[in-house]
């Protein structure tokens, strides 16, 4: 085949045109979506004691939603703050692990996904508790996949995620998003990320005196 | 210790003893996209004061700071291997270091951007899964890190792809179908000339930093995206890409001569990013420089 041959092609059918089917099935090609497993389908009739089963059992269905770019749930995360159900509707409180974090409709838009298969039909509802969130509020769980995934959380001195031992030095002020502070592992030559810094509340890095480093 | 991988490679650590060919190679390839990293921004950064709303600005900011901080992670790779940060983009300017084909142009519409980006992240995120299996261990460990967060922009691509698709009208839906087909054999080119015949005589796949051929990504890359496309709504042209009956995939092929030509500088915006590139660099000299001296 030969590229020119592709200039010159009549121009009718073009137009690309949305399929249902796309939009009934989004395709995580590139991500594993762990969260059909944990789907579970309410059945029974809304007495109290099924009203809080259902509610426990739809904050663990948010609770399993993956983050976009860390491989680790919401709850473990600690972005999963409360489910409750009023009436018929689902209310999530999510606290973001930044301000203006760029990963909120990704979330959102999962969160929903995952609740229409746990709850079909129920009006759910997300708030967002904006700096509300704490590194504290990190499970142990989460904690360990963070590190797998190579990163630490703020707190107690820095160490590498990979190797363990403590002789790191920081690269940078803020590195990918202004909630990460890079670090290098002079142990093992690993590059790792610390979460959960100040930058992560506040809304930019403010410059202090300059001081070396980055 | 050196280790041995499933592929029967050793595989190395920061301060293993390893041999010359395995640490500048590792160095090369750190090296090489540390630059891709930071120079590949500037189709983004084009778009950021364009961007048709804020989330779709603040979306993008990410991604070019994730870039950014990506391309710092590779280039820290490349200094513990011997490469001085500085000289990344020195040997850009300089005419020593070239940047990958896709990055000589630019996006012309809104529209067009999202089944680019598209193209191009899915084809990154192959080339790291490949890469990540290679035996320097600390660039395989920040391939692994990378290659996660790859997979968020990769969301955002395909959300806003999706988004023109759907609330667009027929004119804007026509130009993510030329977006496709303008991009499709550019990323195709991107990932390299075929190389079945000759991989297992390539240093870096027998060293074991070049895990997969060119050929094999390509194959793998068009196994997983060419459905995105079709179900997004995208005409998939078989003049452009066909699958045949024993399931691999054909496709036009680029033409080399002139891929060669726009990564020496010949491509439409080959000449901006350089410029950018200087500009940036001339505007921080005397920062750096004061950093250094009170460091």
């Amino acid at each position: 085949m030969n590229a020119d041959r592709l200039q010159d092609r009549p121009p009718g059918r073009l137009t690309a045109q949305p399929t249902d089917e796309f939009t009934a099935q989004r395709t995580d090609e590139f991500t594993a979506q762990p969260t059909d497993e944990l789907t579970a389908q309410p059945t029974e009739e809304f007495t109290t004691r099924h009203t809080d089963e259902l509610t426990g059992r739809l904050a663990d269905v948010v609770a399993g939603v993956r983050d976009p770019e860390i491989d680790v749930g919401l709850r473990d995360l600690g972005v999963l703050r409360s489910v409750s159900l009023t009436g018929g509707r689902v209310r999530v409180r999510l606290a973001p692990t930044r301000l203006s974090c760029p990963a909120v409709g990704e979330i959102a838009r999962r969160v929903r996904s995952a609740l229409a298969g746990a709850a079909p039909g129920r009006e759910v509802e997300i708030v967002w508790d904006r700096g509300a969130w704490q590194p504290a509020a990190v499970t142990a769980a989460g904690r360990d996949a963070l590190r797998r995934g190579g990163y630490r959380v703020a707190g107690a001195a820095p160490r590498c995620p990979y190797c363990g031992c403590d002789d790191v030095a920081r690269a940078g002020r803020f590195g990918g998003a202004v909630c990460k502070v890079p670090y290098d592992c002079r142990g093992c030559g690993s590059t790792f990320d610390v979460i959960g810094t100040a930058g992560c509340t506040a809304m930019l890095p403010t410059p202090g005196p300059v001081r070396g480093g980055s | 210790m050196p280790m041995a991988t499933a592929a029967g490679h050793r595989c190395y650590e920061l301060w293993d003893p390893m041999p010359d060919e395995v640490r500048e190679g590792a160095r090369r390839f750190a090296t090489v996209q540390a630059l891709n990293e930071l120079v590949g921004v500037l189709p983004f950064a084009e778009w950021l004061d364009r961007a048709p709303s804020h989330t779709r600005r603040q979306m993008l900011m990410a991604k070019i700071q994730d870039e950014v901080g990506h391309g710092h992670v590779a280039a820290r790779v490349a200094e513990d291997l011997g490469m001085p940060r500085e000289r990344i983009l020195l040997d850009y300017l300089e005419g020593r270091a070239k940047v990958h084909n896709i990055f000589h142009y630019s996006f012309g519409t809104w529209e067009e951007l999202g089944p680019g980006l598209l193209l191009m992240n899915s084809a990154a995120i192959v080339q790291f899964q490949s890469l990540m299996k290679g035996v320097y261990l600390p660039y395989a460990r920040a391939l692994r890190k990378i290659e996660r967060e790859e997979s968020f922009h990769y969301q955002h691509a395909l959300d806003l792809t999706h988004e023109v698709l759907t609330h667009g009208d027929a004119e804007q839906r026509r130009r993510v179908q030329e977006g496709f087909e303008l991009w499709m054999p550019r990323v195709l080119a991107y990932l390299g000339p075929p190389d079945t015949d000759t991989l297992h005589a390539n240093r870096m796949w027998q060293i074991g930093l070049k895990p997969d051929g060119n050929d094999a990504l390509r194959q793998a890359w068009l196994n997983k995206i060419i459905p995105v496309f079709r179900k997004l709504g995208v005409h998939v042209d078989p003049a452009l890409v066909r699958q045949a009956a024993s399931g691999e995939w054909e496709f036009a092929m680029p033409d080399w001569a002139e891929v060669k030509k726009v990564i020496a500088g010949g491509g439409p915006a080959s000449q901006r990013r350089l410029d950018w590139v200087r500009h940036a660099l001339d505007r921080n000299t005397r920062y750096r420089r004061a950093l250094r001296e009170v460091s």
